[in-house]
């Protein structure tokens, strides 16, 4: 064997002292090392060696041949003939096919209880972990039914692994039927006889401490012929710590003490991930040029992005994580998900969801007959207010073109309801990228455009797995549909996409790279355990003592090599650097964490004094500020309508501030996952059937109650079925059911009220254009739900419905007593009233002002009240107002008058402290007056001093 | 020495006597035996404390370790006086070095640990996900949706649910579902997943296995109430007997089953019930409006029948009420079931519901070692081997984490060997989170249990000396709790009992510490509120460096102490509840009505929002009309994410008028959030409100303030003094709310019942036995509250509550403290500006006075050290030459698989041509053969056609053939060069080099070959200069490796498909 170890001291920086070791022969010209096989740890070390010898070239004048730069996986796969070897979508789906067909019950040891549903995704999902397996064990040349044979017995899972086995068969029969082969399976072939690309004179193990076990019986096979250099980054002294391919020995580094490493200095306890990230700005802040001599290694993930968002702001660098970003949490992938969503249930809400996708409603907008995006929402959530309905299929039934909006909702359910069928009708690698063309549409994306460039290395991605797909034999079963959706979206899932570095940046490394960095300023935040060291305990299949007995890549063999190079990071900055180090002590969830034991890792006798370090508590960062309000909320200018309705004055009653905000700039939440009517609609549905009823000439002269039951029950249903379909959702049937048991028990009184003579002349009689009828000469407008006159007295009265829970007499919304904490002078002079020598004031003055608009037709002598429908309903029936007398009828109008001339002065200030059911509450936080601002109200702020008078 | 010489061991640790202590020393003993740190595994609730369990460990050795003193110290503690610091030193080492093996956490994290490793064994399909409190409101969002609409769920579901709702909301008709539904799932989830059978739900054979007398009595209800009208009405009665009777016997008529009772109905009845019996016998004196009535014959066997029917009513309607509502409790977890969890997104709930299984289910259980039948072998698969078990805080241990954990506890329990050890450890006396499934009974039970196998096979030890509490604490603690006899005059038997077992005398350790112990009385809220206030002025205790907590029962009351001492004080006050950082503040409530207004632009509400706040002006600002903000807004969302579009509206505004503090720390805080949402890749405003709104932060409060907390927060900590307000409250012996849930002696759920009236449960033995267990229950729990909140404090403790009212019996926490503590008279003093009455007091009033106000420390931070100028490492701009023109990609060809047809098309035809050394008269048979392969791919034999095409062309022959016989060539040949401190990597199709006479190079040739598809009217001058960057670079290069002068170096590119050369200058 012609295997040859070389040591490269740590004195410089790994990529000059490779560079220099390769080219130790080059004179000047260029530096030709193209019949040279460089294997290397990762990529990126790779392209931190080239740039090195490109650099080195450049000294003289020179370029450079460059060798063939590989990654040890490199070995195994380089020869296979791609078409043969089954890609990742295709083992996925060989093993779909395999768990959706074997009887569970013959791998009872695996399955000993059954998944609680057997459906496609549960198939992926548990192929997704055969493959990890699969991985896992192909990295140390084994396949799954090697285990079994392999196994200790005293593990005692031979059984269950030779269930595996069993199935690891079928899935390569199912390969094999396709012509394909598993890839990790080929690896483990072609490692049993492996050659090397025809140029290759010399191969070179640079620096791989952790070399896999197959790729390292390749190296073994061509060692016989072509010489093999294993180089070390490492003084030649410690040669006895590595084995002879330069991996650390376990027996070595567990044992001794390292030759470098922090001192207590260099050590800094953060909090949680945003604590640490703050404390390694604040240690990088201390580097003249971060951007130039700077590196930060972010082995926990969590603290990445809260690095990205300070360096920024407190170093003027950017991080660049040459990790690069998940597809994940890409547009692309986010809309696909819907539409595998939609797919399995064309929700409307679910539609709604994509509806706001800009790829969709910008492919909308393009279409003929749809109005711009915001209006398309608009319609969209008002018929959702309105017609709460479950599907597309729902929408689209009660979409009648008679109503606002419908027939762009219509538009929208049908341009779902093409795509979806397009999508599900034929296989995705056809229909996909048509569909996609389509909702694309003449869009271009700008390469010199960050976010477009992301966004088509996305769609680059997608499109390079379908065609994978579309090439392979196994495209046959592919599912249609939502499966195989879900299936391309878990393979794009686990896409990584680099993203360029911009410029001055400081590179967060990941942990492996480190060795290869050679910014003298370094800076390793996050260093706890379970990050680094990276250890792994407990599996579900390969646990550490199966691996270690199989021989597999294991927790001991980590800690080695991530011990070297901890050593090595402070070893090879002893002279021309610095390294920082800041661990953490809770995670982003408030997990604690522990210091990494490589920070523990010093002579016996300072152990004391690090521990008292490492395990102290977090020292406390920042103090909290006081809670103030960034700004005041001034409320735009807008005029008050012309007209107002009898039931408004009683918001002006209760604050005018709100009364601007709900009444003049008409501010009304909308309930996105509107689910169910709201009291309004409950209430306006009980109208609509009690109108009906009102205006049928025959009914409404009724003394039977059943007869008037079975119409009320008739016309609820119609309405219903009108307005919300006839499928109504749980919720809906309960309140249909809810209206239908009161309006029965109104059944039976509304028979007593006929018996005692009253007789319904008029229902809903609005009087919005009534001449004459206004108050302070503002027209009033206004709706009497019912008008009836007692054919026996001759007498009217007027009737308002309450379908509001609790039945209450109607005194109770117009005016109450003055509370002990209120003072009379605390309202304007027309608010308030005195009656047996009490001071009461107004609330509200609706039935005093349809007493008003009546009196034209039916003269002073009007009684008028509530016909409640409550919940209890034996407490239904009619609560007349008891004392209308004129004084207090009078006393009422005059408080409206005074309410209209405060609006006409535009007095909307100051706001109540408080009120019940305060629709502003959010926003106030308790206090009105300071948080909100009357700038730029109508009146101004005049209106301050108006009632202050 | 070895590790069997270790007993089991139960502790009895009260407050403060050092439960950590003995917990590490334990651990530490363990290892002082010999047992190797990853076979030890402690247990306890608490992220928090398991953190300080290890970190108390460390820090012990380390001590001990380093200094002789201490190693003695704690050999003698651990009972191995022989080791020394070396020892100590060693141990260690030896912690360290198993770090990642030791399995010191949380409960919930120990049975994650062991579903992630049985996954398939459980049901699942791979590694659980864990959804917190967040994520599973979403997914409660789909379930209802799906329960509400789904088509799967149209007809049977639906329908059964429908029933069932209306079962359940019997006599009381509800129209709203959505709040309702959330209600009955947020009170009863717990219950159901102890009583997933139907059969425990509201089922009478169940509850009265010996019959019920009132159930199945039917009578003539009406015929009943309306004789009884007529006789009373013949009766000679006061007026005010009338009346009630009247009101009585209209309430009767109107009433439904199920619903409230009416007004007039509940004096009548029960006074009724009293002379029960009599009324059966046929003459009673029944008390009615106020006096009494003898009544006879029929007047009674109508009024017995109307109770009987009231009763028998009510109990049936209850029974079906219970039984509507466990069907909507198994719809929805069905739903629930199907929807979240078969995904395998989990809770913490739901992980113990997989361990401890459901009753009569088939969830396996653990043991270690070798698998046997159904059995998981935790061991192997967790990569670890517990030998011993320390649980902590074990009065707070679940019946279903103890199912789970019993398997392997009975293990070690019996080991045959003796090598190995269970040890737990918790307070009876703190056992407040019944409410959270704790169940203090398993204490004792399992020590007898164990016990009755193996005597003494568990021995006790009971530590009632406080390391925490001074003198003058301790004795008041006594004071209270130690007076039984007080405490069986106020309480339920069972609960005082239960008190006793658990309670020793209290000592303090540090016998001659200063302190002080008092109770105030202040009339109402706002004279306590007041009373705090000066009493920490008066004491200043920030100002001496001491800690100061406020212990109240409620959230609510903790805000309001929180409000007042914020408006009337002068010092720092830090609220120890969640807050809200997302919706407590304008800018975060700003910022989501600007997505909102985003997303759903009809929603007037959000939209007059954005534009009272400068939001709105930048609106305005910026984009042309609100148009353009909206469809801005929605595409920030959708490619960054909420986090980096709620982090650039932020950004916006500082630039545009700037932010506060506060504001500013609150939108670091959202951003934070924004992201930990985005990171599970929604997209959905709505979602994304609903999750900040709900977003919520612990903030401790620091030793630089007062804190403020819940009772229950307060366990396991400790301050310098605590204040104890609003003591006021209810009666301790009342049963809590919600479902009545009986358990057999081994916690099976025995019957489920939503109990009817106090009249009614008062009137039934089998419930009255029930209310009275569940009432001693919450006696006892309540005992516990306030144990845990006296015995927070280190030296002083102030009580204040209202004086006890006059009349009242109520037995709450107020006469409890009279009761015991005072004795003698009370006197008045004035604590700064508020007049007190100080009913009881023990130690020195004046304690804070020894202890001298500090001097502001400096705060700790990172070192300034000035800026370091360190070399600067070389870092070139990475560039590839075929990149060297940025394009705009159309999004037909980007989505088009053609287009990847023609890059692997394109791939294909260059390896053709690097086939090509020189062109010569074999060239084209060569590719001709290689075409006719059997095997040849249809994309290998149309890429050799059109090879085949171009070579036919004399140009490309004459690019492809050799010009000398000395020339070389280059065939996809790499380079990596440095060209203006640009780093470029690239590689050539094929480079000719040509040499003079004397073998000098003296001119080089690129050929670049393009394969584009191009139309035949197609400009070839304006398609090759699209690549002239490109080929320039090539050519610089070029120069640069063969030191020729550029203009020696001509570029070509070869069209494959037009079957062009064009060259480039
Ligand atoms: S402390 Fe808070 S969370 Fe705990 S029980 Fe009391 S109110 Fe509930």
């Amino acid at each position: 064997m012609q295997l040859e170890r070389h040591f490269i001291s740590r004195e410089k920086d790994l990529p000059t002292q490779a560079a220099g070791y390769l080219a130790r022969d080059w004179a000047e010209g260029n530096i030709d090392l193209a019949s040279d096989l460089i294997v290397v740890s990762s990529r990126q070390a790779g392209r931190r060696l080239r740039e090195a010898l490109a650099v080195r070239a450049a000294s003289r004048d020179g370029a450079v041949f460059p060798p063939l730069v590989v990654t040890p996986e490199f070995l195994l796969t380089h020869a296979l003939d791609k078409h043969r070897i089954a890609g990742a979508a295709d083992s996925l789906l060989a093993w779909t096919n395999v768990l959706q067909e074997v009887e569970l019950d013959s791998c009872a040891a695996l399955f000993p209880s059954a998944p609680q549903r057997r459906d496609f995704p549960w198939a992926l999902r548990t192929a997704r972990e055969f493959m990890r397996v699969k991985k896992l064990l192909g990295e140390g040349g084994l396949r799954m039914e090697d285990v079994a044979a392999r196994m200790p017995g005293e593990f005692g899972e031979s059984e269950r692994w030779r269930e595996i086995g069993r199935l690891e068969r079928l899935y390569r029969g199912e390969l094999a039927g396709w012509g394909l082969q598993d890839a990790e399976e080929a690896k483990i072939g072609f490692a049993g006889d492996p050659k090397l690309p025809d140029q290759v004179e010399r191969v070179v193990l640079l620096a791989v401490p952790d070399l896999l076990p197959a790729a390292l019986s390749v190296l073994e096979h061509v060692a016989s012929a072509i010489p093999i250099e294993v180089v070390i980054y490492c003084e030649e002294e410690r040669g006895d710590y590595f084995d002879q391919w330069g991996r650390p020995l376990p027996e070595k580094w567990e044992a001794s003490e390292l030759e470098a490493g922090p001192d207590d200095g260099q050590l800094h306890l953060g909090g949680g991930p945003e604590d640490q990230a703050s404390r390694t700005a604040s240690l990088l802040a201390v580097c003249r040029d971060p951007a130039a001599s700077a590196a930060i290694a972010a082995p926990d993930a969590e603290v990445i992005p809260f690095l990205e968002r300070m360096l920024p702001q407190q170093c003027g660098v950017n991080g660049y994580n040459p990790e690069g970003f998940s597809v994940k949490s890409e547009e692309l992938y986010v809309v696909l998900g819907a539409f595998r969503d939609l797919m399995r249930y064309p929700g409307f809400s679910v539609s709604g969801d994509l509806l706001r996708c800009p790829l969709f409603f910008r492919y909308l907008e393009s279409l003929s007959g749809l109005p711009g995006a915001p209006e398309m929402f608009r319609c969209w959530d008002a018929f959702h207010q309105r017609h709460l309905p479950g599907d597309i299929d729902d929408a689209f039934r009660l979409a009648r073109n008679d109503e606002a909006g419908a027939s762009v909702v219509r538009r929208i359910i049908e341009v779902i309801g093409e795509l979806l069928k397009e999508l599900s009708g034929g296989p995705l690698w056809e229909v996909l990228p048509a569909v996609m063309q389509r909702l694309h549409g003449g869009r271009h994306f700008d390469e010199d455009d960050a976010s477009d460039r992301r966004y088509a290395t996305v769609a680059g991605e997608l499109m390079a797995l379908l065609s994978e797909l579309r090439g392979s034999a196994a495209a046959e079963s592919l599912p249609r549909g939502a499966d195989g959706l879900e299936l391309v979206l878990a393979l794009l899932g686990e896409k990584r996409i680099e993203e360029e570095r911009p410029e001055r940046a400081v590179d967060l490394q990941g942990w492996l790279e480190l060795l290869w960095e050679n910014a003298p300023c370094l800076i390793l935040t996050g260093i706890n355990e379970h990050s680094v060291p990276e250890s792994i305990t407990g599996d579900p299949f390969v646990p550490e003592s199966l691996r270690q007995a199989l021989g597999l890549k294991n927790n001991r063999a980590r800690l080695a090599r991530d011990l070297y190079i901890f050593e090595s990071l402070f070893r090879s900055r002893r002279d021309r650097g610095r390294v920082d180090v800041v661990c953490g002590k809770t995670s982003e969830a408030g997990d604690p964490l522990r210091p990494s034991r490589l920070l523990l890792r010093c002579p016996k006798d300072t152990l004391p004094d690090r521990v008292a370090r490492l395990f102290a508590d977090a020292p406390v960062s920042g103090i909290r500020a006081p809670w103030t309000s960034p700004w005041r909320l001034a409320p735009r200018t807008a005029a008050h309508p012309e007209t107002i309705s009898v039931t408004q004055f009683a918001r002006y009653l209760q604050c005018p501030f709100r009364y601007y905000l709900t009444e003049v700039l008409e501010m009304e939440p909308m309930d996105p996952r509107k689910a169910e009517m709201d009291d309004a609609e409950f209430g306006n549905i009980c109208h609509r059937v009690l109108e009906e009823f009102g205006n049928d000439h025959r009914l409404k002269h009724s003394e039977d109650p059943a007869e008037i039951g079975d119409f009320f029950e008739d016309r609820l249903n119609r309405l219903f079925t009108g307005r919300y379909g006839r499928h109504l959702s749980a919720p809906l049937m309960i309140q249909k059911e809810a209206a239908a048991q009161r309006l029965a028990r109104l059944a039976r009184v509304q028979a007593e009220e006929r018996a005692n003579g009253w007789l319904i002349e008029e229902v809903e009689w609005t009087f919005r254009e009534q001449p004459g009828l206004s108050i302070g000469g503002m027209p009033l407008r206004g709706k009497i739900d019912r008008i009836e006159r007692n054919e026996h007295t001759g007498l009217y009265r007027i009737i308002d419905y309450k379908t509001s829970d609790k039945s209450k007499p109607p005194e109770t919304d117009h005016f109450s007593a003055l509370k002990k904490t209120e003072d009379i002078g605390d309202f304007p002079e027309y608010a308030v009233f005195s009656k047996e020598g009490k001071d009461f004031r107004w609330t509200g003055l609706q039935l005093p002002l349809y007493r008003r608009a009546v009196r034209d037709r039916c003269g002073d002598e009007v009684q008028c009240g509530y016909f409640n429908l409550p919940k209890a309903v034996s407490e239904t029936g009619v609560r007349l107002w008891e004392d209308s007398s004129p004084d207090l009828i009078d006393s009422a109008i005059r408080c409206a008058e005074g309410v209209v001339a405060d609006l006409r002065r535009g007095r909307f200030w100051p706001p109540a402290e408080s009120v019940e059911y305060d629709a502003f509450e959010e926003l106030f936080f308790g206090d009105p007056v300071g948080m909100a601002s009357p700038e730029r109200l109508p009146g101004g702020s005049a209106g301050d001093e108006g009632r202050a008078e | 020495m070895s590790a069997s010489r270790i007993r089991n061991e139960m502790i009895l640790a009260s407050a403060g006597s050092g439960k950590t202590y003995q917990l590490t020393n334990r651990y530490i003993q363990l290892m002082a035996l010999g047992a190797a740190p990853e076979r030890i595994i402690a247990l306890t609730f608490t992220r928090k404390a398991a953190g300080e369990f290890f970190d108390e460990i460390l820090k012990k050795l380390a001590r001990a370790g380093r200094d002789r003193p201490e190693a003695v110290r704690l050999a003698g503690a651990i009972g191995c006086p022989d080791l020394g610091c070396r020892e100590f030193l060693d141990m260690l080492e030896r912690v360290i070095d198993r770090m990642h093996l030791l399995e010191l956490g949380t409960l919930d994290s120990f049975f994650y640990r062991i579903i992630r490793n049985f996954p398939f064994e459980l049901g699942l399909s791979g590694p659980p996900e864990i959804l917190d409190e967040n994520a599973v409101r979403t997914e409660k969002q789909r379930v209802y949706d799906h329960v509400f609409h789904h088509p799967a769920s149209r007809h049977d579901t639906r329908k059964a649910f429908l029933e069932a709702f209306k079962q359940a909301t019997w006599g009381t008709e509800e129209k709203r579902l959505g709040a309702r539904l959330d209600r009955f799932i947020e009170e009863n989830h717990e219950v159901f997943l102890q009583a997933p059978e139907p059969g425990a739900w509201g089922n009478p054979d169940r509850i009265w296995p010996e019959g019920n007398d009132w159930l199945g009595f039917k009578g003539k209800p009406d015929e009943d109430i309306e004789t009884l009208a007529t006789l009373f009405a013949n009766r000679e009665l006061t007026d005010r007997q009338r009346e009630t009777v009247e009101k009585f016997l209209s309430a009767l008529r109107e009433w439904s089953p199920g619903a409230p009772w009416l007004t007039g109905m509940k004096r009548p009845v029960t006074n009724a019930l009293k002379v029960f019996e009599q009324l059966e016998s046929g003459e009673a004196d029944y008390v009615i409006g106020g006096k009494k009535l003898r009544i006879a014959g029929e007047e009674c066997r109508r009024l017995a029948n109307v109770i009987r029917r009231l009763f028998a009513a009510e109990l049936e309607t209850k029974l079906q009420v219970t039984r509507g509502l466990y069907e909507i409790l198994n719809v929805y977890e069905t739903a629930y079931g199907e929807l979240v969890r078969a995904g395998g997104r989990l809770t913490f709930g739901d992980i113990l519901i997989l361990l401890s299984g459901t009753p009569g289910g088939t969830a396996p259980c653990l043991g270690q070692g070798n698998p046997s039948g159904d059995r998981l072998a935790i061991d192997y698969r967790l990569d670890g081997r517990f030998d011993h078990w320390l649980l902590d805080e074990f009065q707070d241990t679940s019946n279903a984490q103890w199912a789970v954990l019993r398997n392997l506890i009975d293990e070690v329990v019996q080991d045959a060997e003796g090598c190995r050890s269970f040890f737990y450890v918790g307070d009876v006396k703190q056992a407040i989170f019944a409410w959270r499934q704790g169940d203090v009974r398993l204490f004792r039970e399992i020590f007898n249990h164990y016990n009755q196998a193996a005597p003494s096979g568990i021995v006790e030890r009971r530590m009632s000396e406080s390391w925490r509490s001074g003198p003058a604490v301790i004795a008041t603690v006594n004071r209270v709790f130690d007076d039984h006899a007080a405490m069986s005059g106020m309480f339920p038997e069972a609960a005082v009992a239960r008190w006793r077992d658990g309670w020793d005398s209290h000592e303090a350790r540090h016998r001659d510490a200063s302190g002080y112990a008092a109770y105030f009385e202040a009339a109402d809220a706002e004279e306590q509120h007041a009373l705090i206030l000066e009493t920490l002025r008066e004491v200043q205790p920030l100002r001496r460096g001491l800690s100061c907590a406020v212990l109240v029962q409620s959230n609510r009351k903790a805000n309001e102490v929180v409000h007042y001492l914020r408006e009337h004080g002068d010092m720092p006050v830090a609220s120890e509840t969640d807050i809200h950082p997302g919706v407590d503040n304008p800018l975060g409530i700003a910022l989501l009505s600007l997505f909102k207004w985003a997303a759903y632009p009809g929603d007037s509400y959000a939209r007059e929002h954005v534009l009272m706040t400068p939001f709105g002006e930048l609106i305005k600002a910026r984009f042309p009309s609100g148009v353009a903000a909206i469809k801005s807004i929605l595409d920030g969302i959708h490619r960054e994410g909420f986090s980096a579009t709620a982090a650039e509206w932020f950004r916006r505004l500082e630039e545009h008028g700037g932010i506060e503090r506060f504001s500013r720390g609150r939108s670091e805080i959202i951003i934070a959030a924004a992201r930990r949402f985005d990171r599970q890749g929604g997209r959905n405003v709505a979602d994304f409100i609903d999750y900040i709104s709900a977003y919520s932060v612990r903030q401790s409060g620091t030793a630089e303030t007062v804190q403020v907390m819940t009772i229950h927060k307060a366990k396991g900590l400790g301050f310098d003094m605590v204040i104890l307000p609003h003591l006021e409250g209810n009666r301790l012996a009342r049963r809590r709310d919600g479902m009545g849930v009986c358990q057999t002696e081994h916690r099976e759920v025995e019957w489920v019942f939503d109990l009817p009236t106090k009249e009614i449960v008062e009137n039934d033995d089998v419930l009255a036995a029930y209310d009275q267990v569940a009432a001693a229950d919450a006696c006892y729990e309540r005992l516990c509250q306030l144990y845990v909140a006296m015995t927070r404090t280190k030296r002083a403790m102030y009580l204040i509550a209202p004086p006890m009212k006059e009349n009242s019996r109520s037995a709450n926490f107020i006469r409890l403290l009279n009761e015991t503590l005072i004795s003698g008279e009370a006197t008045s003093r004035r604590i700064g500006e508020a007049e007190t009455k100080v009913v009881y007091e023990e130690g020195d009033a004046a304690w804070h006075a020894g202890i001298e106000a500090i001097d502001e420390v400096p705060r700790s931070g990172v070192v300034e050290t000035g800026v370091i100028d360190f070399p600067r490492c070389v870092r070139h701009r990475r560039k590839t030459p075929s990149k060297a023109k940025a394009r705009k990609i159309n999004a037909i060809s980007l989505f088009s698989l053609d287009s990847r047809k023609s890059l692997d098309f394109g791939t294909r035809v260059h390896e053709i041509f690097a086939g090509i050394e020189w062109f010569d008269e074999d060239t084209e048979s060569r590719i001709q053969s290689a075409m006719s392969e059997e095997d040849a791919a249809p994309m290998t034999v149309e890429a050799c056609g059109e090879v085949l095409e171009c070579l036919r062309v004399d140009a490309v022959r004459r690019v492809l053939g050799r010009p000398d016989p000395g020339a070389e060539v280059w065939r996809e040949r790499g380079f990596e060069v440095i060209l203006r401190d640009e780093w470029l990597t690239g590689t050539f199709d094929r480079v000719t080099i040509e040499k003079d006479g004397t073998g000098r190079v003296c001119r080089g040739t690129i050929l670049d070959y393009k394969t584009d598809k191009l139309g035949e009217s197609c400009d070839l001058a304006s398609a090759a200069s699209e690549y002239s960057e490109q080929l320039k670079t090539y050519r610089s290069a070029l120069a640069r490796m063969t030191a020729l002068p550029e203009s020696e170096i001509a570029c070509k590119l070869l069209f494959t498909q037009l079957r062009r050369v064009v060259d480039v200058d």
